[in-house]
């Protein structure tokens, strides 16, 4: 069963079918190999896989992110990351990094923030003379913090698909999120000395005060959406239409760059962005029933038990092994939906703790976005950047090796997980 | 992909009105539920009433905005997909491999097409209604069906293209 499910699964995918009706196929493959054809069932367990109340948390943080990029309230994080961390030297690397982060505990998702701050960002890396290529890497490699630190979309998705708590979801990404960006810059500073950029400005005290009470506004929004819900106000759903809310207003009578003739066009990308997610997530969850029933988890456990012993640490590295190899060739959302169902069983069996395990495992899957050939982010960043992928997979080894070795020191420390979930843990 | 002809033929141009409709619907959709939920959040904290069927309806919303949202999504072509293979093999085999999958799309859909309407039809005649607010599940159900038969029409229009642009470029190599 096994063996049908992933030749049927792998198959319609590299034929280019669409991931949805890919997962769609192989739920109808497998009710065949087990006689029980309903498709009634089928068209139901994707509308189950829809329906739920922590989902709606997607097309809201979604719509902020539209508003949040049109409104002003991108460029003013921007301005206010350059502020304080642009006289260093090759500071716009720095300070693009930080935007990332900063943007990160606004927006959900990783093209949201990688297309926010790249295509401010890069065109005055280069006019600066920065390199290209390497600019690219590291803006691509740093907007995968976006769904690191929280909030954010896949997290949302993995609760509700694991039935794991998502506010401590959202804790746990913290650190991780933060060490990457450290990692990232790091980095950059190395290859900056190397390069012999200068600094960006002049540090300015009046000029960071001045960028700092403009961004006022922009930078409350991440206060308001984790402390509400840290303090357990409202629900991540409830903060994300807060998130709209307040984006929508900022952005209409603040900074007043929102304009209501922009309302429709924003609605429909959401509204589309939202549709194209749900999709995986309805067509997943008709085949992780099936893949459920036919009892593939655990055949994949066994295999799993066999080459790790009862060695959790030894199980940890094949499966991030595992899934870095998805992540090369799959995007976030999909690999999260499919092999999610699959790991889970096995992890519970094993006793881990499923916020840990979640947490490691989107850190993973986000190394994905931006591993050659396929990722999504990789792709977002040369379409920003207006380089070829080849330059650009080139470019981004280095940062992929720096992510890698923080996903292998979260993974080995649980602690760095693990720590601000439990602080606040009820 | 769509504007790569000067003259869309009629079956473009419908699409394009359906287009349209279904646009307005899904912008109008989103906009409620951002209402209904902001709206629960402001009567929970601060009238201490919860409106209990804001939540059921906008999950309802959501069902009906994802469903025809992804209609939209298929015209532009951005449902998540891989094209690795059909990049990386001669254009033969990549067209071969093009209609391949248009198939396979259409018939996945043509499931969700019957299994859809039976769920849609057989729900609506069990009088299966929601606890809050009464809504038959059938009517919920039914833009599975709906959005399904939509895009099975698309992946048509998609396939004749194809195999179009496969009859041109054979006419041309002669």
């Amino acid at each position: 069963m096994l063996v049908v499910f992933l030749a049927a699964l792998f198959g319609f995918i590299l034929l280019s079918v669409p991931i949805a009706f890919s997962l769609l196929l192989t739920a109808f493959v497998l009710m065949m190999a087990m006689g029980t054809v309903s498709l009634p069932m089928l068209a139901q367990n994707m509308v189950r896989g829809i329906d739920s109340f922590p989902l709606m948390a997607i097309p809201f943080f979604l719509f902020a992110g539209e508003l949040m990029n049109v409104g002003g309230i991108s460029r003013r994080i921007v301005s206010f990351a350059r502020a304080l961390i642009g006289h260093v030297t090759g500071g716009l690397g720095f300070v693009t990094v930080m935007a990332s982060m900063l943007f990160a505990g606004v927006s959900g998702s990783a093209v949201a923030d990688t297309s926010a701050i790249g295509s401010i960002l890069y065109p005055v890396m280069k006019r600066e003379g920065y390199d290209e290529k390497r600019s690219a890497a590291l803006f691509a490699a740093a907007g995968t913090i976006g769904p690191i630190i929280p909030p954010s979309i896949p997290m949302i998705i993995f609760g509700v698909m694991a039935n794991v708590s998502i506010i401590k979801l959202f804790l746990g990404g913290i650190i991780p999120g933060v060490l990457i960006g450290i990692g990232l810059m790091i980095g950059w500073f190395v290859h900056a000395k190397k390069a012999g950029y200068k600094a960006d400005s002049k540090f300015s005290f009046k000029v960071l005060l001045s960028a700092g009470f403009d961004a006022f506004w922009a930078m409350l929004l991440p206060v308001i959406i984790l402390g509400g819900i840290i303090t357990g106000i409202y629900t991540p759903t409830e903060a994300a239409v807060i998130a709209v809310v307040y984006a929508f207003f900022v952005g209409l009578f603040i900074y007043r760059e929102l304009k209501l003739s922009m309302l429709p066009e924003l609605l429909v990308n959401s509204a589309k962005s939202t549709a194209v997610v749900m999709l995986v997530c309805g067509a997943a969850t008709a085949a992780a029933f099936l893949i459920t029933t036919a009892q593939i988890p655990a055949l994949l456990s066994g295999t799993l038990l066999k080459l790790s012993g009862s060695n959790p640490m030894l199980l940890m590295l094949y499966i991030n092994i595992l899934l870095l190899l998805v992540g090369c060739v799959m995007d976030l959302t999909p690999a999260l939906l499919i092999m999610g169902p699959m790991l889970m069983p096995i992890i519970l069996k094993f006793g881990i703790d499923p916020v840990y395990f979640g947490v490691v495992m989107i850190v993973n899957l986000c190394i994905g976005l931006i591993t050659p050939p396929v990722g999504n982010i990789l792709f977002v960043g040369c379409s920003i950047a207006k380089i070829s992928v080849a330059d650009m997979s080139k470019a981004i080894v280095p940062n992929i090796l720096i992510m890698v070795a923080t996903l292998f020191l979260i993974t080995y420390v649980p602690g760095l997980v693990t720590f601000i979930p439990n602080l606040v843990g009820r | 992909m769509e504007e790569s002809t000067n003259n869309p033929g009629i079956m473009r141009r419908a699409e394009a009105a359906v287009g349209v409709a279904i646009k307005v619907v899904i912008a109008l959709l989103l906009v409620g539920m951002v209402v209904l939920v902001f709206m629960n959040v402001i009567f929970r904290y601060f009238l201490n009433s919860a409106i209990a069927w804001s939540e059921e309806i906008s999950r309802f919303m959501m069902i009906w905005l994802s469903f025809l949202g992804a209609v939209i999504a298929f015209t532009r072509s951005e449902h998540l997909g891989l094209d690795l293979v059909v990049k990386a093999v001669p254009p033969k085999a990549s067209r071969a491999i093009t209609i391949l999958a248009d198939l396979l799309v259409l018939f996945a859909l043509g499931l969700l097409v019957s299994g859809g309407y039976t769920l849609a039809r057989e729900t609506l005649l069990s009088g299966w209604t929601s606890p809050a607010t009464d809504t038959p599940y059938g009517l919920v159900y039914m833009v599975v069906p709906f959005s399904a038969a939509l895009l099975f029409l698309q992946a048509v229009i998609k396939l004749i293209e194809h195999v179009r642009a496969i009859a041109s470029s054979a006419k041309g190599a002669e």
